[in-house]
């Protein structure tokens, strides 16, 4: 269903809408929280925090922007105070290889610690080049959609993320060389 | 083009943001004569590729059983914090009522107790003992009327 058409319930009184807004959401919201955050119970509070926002602003929202855009525009800022709050970027967990296990978990462990690494050089990037990245690598947005999400012009969304990418490729060599994906 | 321009544009055509046909043949042209520059664009396309591999969050529907609840939580605090300032404000202006006879009880009881008849002390401060007495009947207020007028 439309967003607009759910907006409109939820505001003529009727609180479904609000609720299929967040079912067709969350899992979009949680996921750019976690990129920008790292860690899985802390992106679960924060978008809590995010869509408990929405609810009490939505009859504020002008519509000039698509929902998405606002929404994911409330999903950044709403991280950033979260880690501004932080001050430091959460230790990721240390994952132990052990020497006797089966093919099968090899391989688990390994998608595992790449996930990991992954998750690890994205959370090093500065906050401003990360929340370009995670808006296109993770929810595929245009660098349209990406300028009006952050209210910035297209051109510093396309060196933003020239310089995310600059900077992943250092840290995700080692991964990539060794997957033959030179 | 150059392979500071290629590099730049690189971004955009994985992206699928490079529009401009007359850009992208450039591009692809420079590609297959520059080694630098495909290495370069392969190791983009890598980088694309891994970040694609990250594990994504499935949220259950527990989470809006949870939102519901904060948000009942939350509204039942702004009603809270709402009525809160309503009633301090009904305290403020009944309060000092019964604050200010207690005072007043507590003050004659303690000047009752010292001998001290506080309503007379106030209403004959500015009286001689004379007036005090016209006042009280212990003395003729003809006499002093008399006195005055020769």
């Amino acid at each position: 269903m439309d967003d607009n058409i759910l907006i409109d319930k939820f505001l003529s009184g009727d609180k479904e809408g609000f609720e299929m807004l967040v079912k067709k959401y969350q899992n979009h919201v949680v996921n750019i929280v976690y990129s920008l955050a790292g860690r899985i119970s802390e992106a679960e509070d924060i978008a809590q925090d995010i869509f408990m926002k929405v609810y009490n602003n939505l009859s504020s929202f002008n519509r000039k922007a698509q929902f998405s855009t606002w929404l994911y525009r409330i999903s950044v800022n709403t991280t950033y105070s979260h880690l501004r709050g932080r001050k430091q970027f959460v230790p990721l967990e240390n994952i132990k290889r052990e020497n006797s296990i089966g093919k099968n978990s090899r391989e688990q462990l390994e998608s595992k610690e790449k996930s990991e690494i992954i998750k690890k050089a994205i959370a090093e990037l500065p906050f401003k080049f990360r929340s370009v990245l995670v808006l296109k690598e993770i929810e595929g947005l245009s660098y349209k959609d990406i300028a009006k999400t952050l209210g910035c012009r297209i051109g510093t969304v396309e060196s933003r993320l020239f310089r995310a990418r600059e900077m992943l490729k250092s840290k995700l060599i080692p991964i990539y060389s060794e997957g033959g994906q030179k | 083009m150059n392979c500071y321009k290629a590099k730049r544009l690189l971004s955009r055509y994985i992206d699928n943001e490079l529009k401009d046909e007359s850009l992208r043949l450039k591009l692809h042209e420079h590609l297959k004569a520059c080694e630098d520059c495909q290495r370069e664009f392969h190791s983009l396309i890598a980088v694309k590729r891994l970040i694609a591999q990250k594990e994504k969050i499935k949220l259950t529907k527990d989470f809006l059983e949870t939102l519901k609840l904060n948000i009942q939580n939350e509204q039942a605090q702004i009603i809270k914090i709402r009525w809160l300032p309503e009633a301090g404000n009904l305290a403020r202006k009944l309060i000092p009522v019964p604050a200010i006879i207690a005072a007043f009880m507590f003050f004659m009881v303690v000047a009752r107790l010292n001998g001290v008849n506080p309503v007379e002390e106030y209403l004959y401060a500015d009286l001689s003992d004379e007036d005090i007495g016209i006042l009280s009947g212990y003395v003729d207020s003809s006499e002093l009327l008399t006195e005055v007028i020769f």
